[in-house]
């Protein structure tokens, strides 16, 4: 945990992961992905972070505000892969890309607990 | 002529190759260079069995179908007995194609010197026949017409195997999908900018799934895709239901989710209700699903293997067929020269689904300049963005020759393999042997 009270700026925000039910303190500097694989959860992905597969995408089933609005690459790889186009299905997101500055809840089926079924 | 040909293989050196499974390099002349196709034409086309039309495209006595490979022109011909003729169209007195496209007619008569034909090709009117004493067996040109499945095939040569000789074992593994009870509900015919052999690629390996379609690997396994060979021809199964070690083992409810989505965006109605049951596998639940779609239908799977009902079975018909087989609909692609440029060629699509018979009907070809102005929805547009874009690679002076994967890419390897067979005017029986 790196922020604190009186250091709101840093403080991590919870994201909960459905179905799993996991919920993951993200900090300022990291994506969700990275939070995830931080405490141990693996998350489906070829490219491991790079925004060339979007095997990492999740849908934001609650709290769309609080999630950072999509950058260049990440919309790419949703044009690319997903065939989403800008203006579409804002809910939908990559893991590896996605920063957080308010709690949402999130939906990634194939997030597990690493070594576990 | 034969031994100036572009080899199939170049040696290796300095590349570790497996001995077994030898990785190999394909010469970038066998797709860029104008003699190799020439010589593909006067020895490959001229000898194949080429599938020419489906046979509700000419349902009646009189209806016709022109058929196009290179310079050719066949006309599929519904005879008044139900048979089908194959005729040069070509009239044998100055040489003017007599019909295009395709239509219904009572007879051929030539729109330059009324010289007029049977649907059988038999020569009946002469104009001033006492200037042309001996023109009695002037019929056209005829070209071998035979069925299976529902599909045309034409052969040019008159020595070559019949079509189920030609095709088997094919015809067994393919017979429970009941090809003669479908229908078309697309055909397209694209020009694409890529030799024809190029064009081919994406249906006969599924090692590009990673690269190019990241995004289905949650429901279909690459790796563990199987590819056969048999004898001219070759086949991919590529497992669904399940996701790729590619991406890490996922859950089968991640699985089902993904397949959902998969539908939906393919215009599925009303999935995402359903659930999958503790303890179901994904390819369970959708080959249940398939089966009960099917039986609600009308339509009959219980010839279907397990795997034939959940996985994608991928059948190249040599040359030029791809049937892309699943339970519910096949996608079709055939793929020609287009005419004497390598670096074109005409990619014909087709989807194929059960059909009630008096539903069958023939479709008119809808033909695309370019692939972009044709809804061909995300998975292909990701393939034919390769195809249109591989051409201009091959003629690089850095580019040394096209590489195959040993194993995903063998049937690449074994296309180039028995086109050599045709191109070295071996015999039937040594191509048939391998």
């Amino acid at each position: 945990m790196t922020g604190t009270r009186d250091d709101p700026v840093r403080a991590p925000t919870r994201v909960r992961v459905e179905p799993i039910g996991i919920d993951l303190d993200v900090r300022p500097d990291e994506t969700v992905m990275a939070a995830a694989l931080r405490v141990g959860l693996t998350w489906p992905t070829l490219c491991h972070g790079k925004a060339e597969c979007a095997v990492c995408a999740l849908k934001v089933v609650d709290g769309l505000p609080g999630a950072v609005e999509r950058g260049e690459r990440e919309r790419d790889a949703l044009r690319r892969y997903k065939g989403i186009t800008d203006q579409q299905r804002p809910e939908v997101r990559l893991a590896c890309q996605l920063r957080v500055t308010a709690p949402l809840v999130v939906r990634k089926p194939g997030v597990r607990r690493a070594g576990t079924g | 002529m034969t031994e100036t040909l572009p080899a199939t293989s170049a040696p290796l050196e300095g590349i570790p190759t497996n001995p077994d499974v030898p990785m190999r390099m394909l010469a970038k002349e066998r797709f860029t260079s104008r003699e190799f196709l020439a010589a593909e034409r006067d020895r490959l086309w001229s000898r194949v069995w080429q599938m020419a039309c489906r046979v509700e495209d000419v349902p009646n006595p009189g209806d016709f179908f022109e058929y196009r490979i290179h310079r050719q022109s066949i006309l599929i011909v519904r005879q008044g007995d139900g048979g089908l003729k194959g005729l040069y169209n070509a009239c044998r007195h100055k040489g003017r194609q007599l019909v295009n496209g395709s239509g219904t007619v009572s007879e051929f008569r030539c729109p330059n010197h009324a010289w007029t034909y049977d649907l059988d090709g038999s020569l009946k009117f002469v104009l001033s026949p006492d200037e042309f004493p001996c023109t009695a067996d002037y019929t056209l040109g005829q070209v071998r017409v035979e069925t299976w499945g529902g599909f045309v095939f034409v052969n040019l040569d008159p020595d070559a195997p019949s079509l189920l000789e030609y095709l088997r074992p094919v015809t067994d593994n393919l017979a429970p999908y009941g090809f003669e009870s479908m229908g078309m509900t697309l055909a397209v015919t694209i020009r694409m900018p890529c030799n024809w052999k190029v064009a081919l690629d994406p249906f006969i390996e599924a090692y590009h799934t990673a690269g190019t379609h990241p995004q289905l690997l949650t429901g279909i396994d690459d790796v563990n895709s199987t590819y056969e060979l048999f004898g001219l021809h070759s086949r991919m199964i590529n497992p669904l239901y399940v996701s790729s070690p590619r991406i890490g083992e996922i859950t089968e409810e991640a699985i089902f989710e993904a397949t959902i989505e998969q539908l939906e965006g393919i215009g599925f109605k009303g999935l995402s209700e359903l659930e999958l049951p503790p303890g179901m596998s994904s390819a369970d639940f959708f080959a249940d699903m398939t089966r009960s779609m099917a039986e609600a239908s009308g339509i009959d799977l219980s010839g279907l293997s397990r795997d034939q009902l959940t996985d994608i079975h991928c059948w190249l018909l040599f040359p030029n067929l791809c049937l892309q087989a699943t339970a519910t609909e096949t996608l079709g692609w055939r793929v020609r020269p287009d005419g004497d440029n390598p670096d074109s060629c005409l990619l014909d699509q087709y989807i194929l689904k059960p059909m009630e018979p008096d539903r069958v009907t023939s479709l008119k070809r809808d033909f695309y300049e370019d692939w972009r102005s044709y809804d061909c929805g995300l998975v292909l547009s990701q393939d034919y963005e390769n195809l249109c874009n591989t051409q201009d690679g091959l003629y690089q002076l850095g580019f040394e020759g096209v590489l195959t994967a040993s194993e995903q890419e063998k049937r690449i390897a074994h296309l180039h393999d028995v086109i050599d067979r045709f191109l070295a005017g071996k015999s039937w029986a040594q191509i048939t042997a391998g």
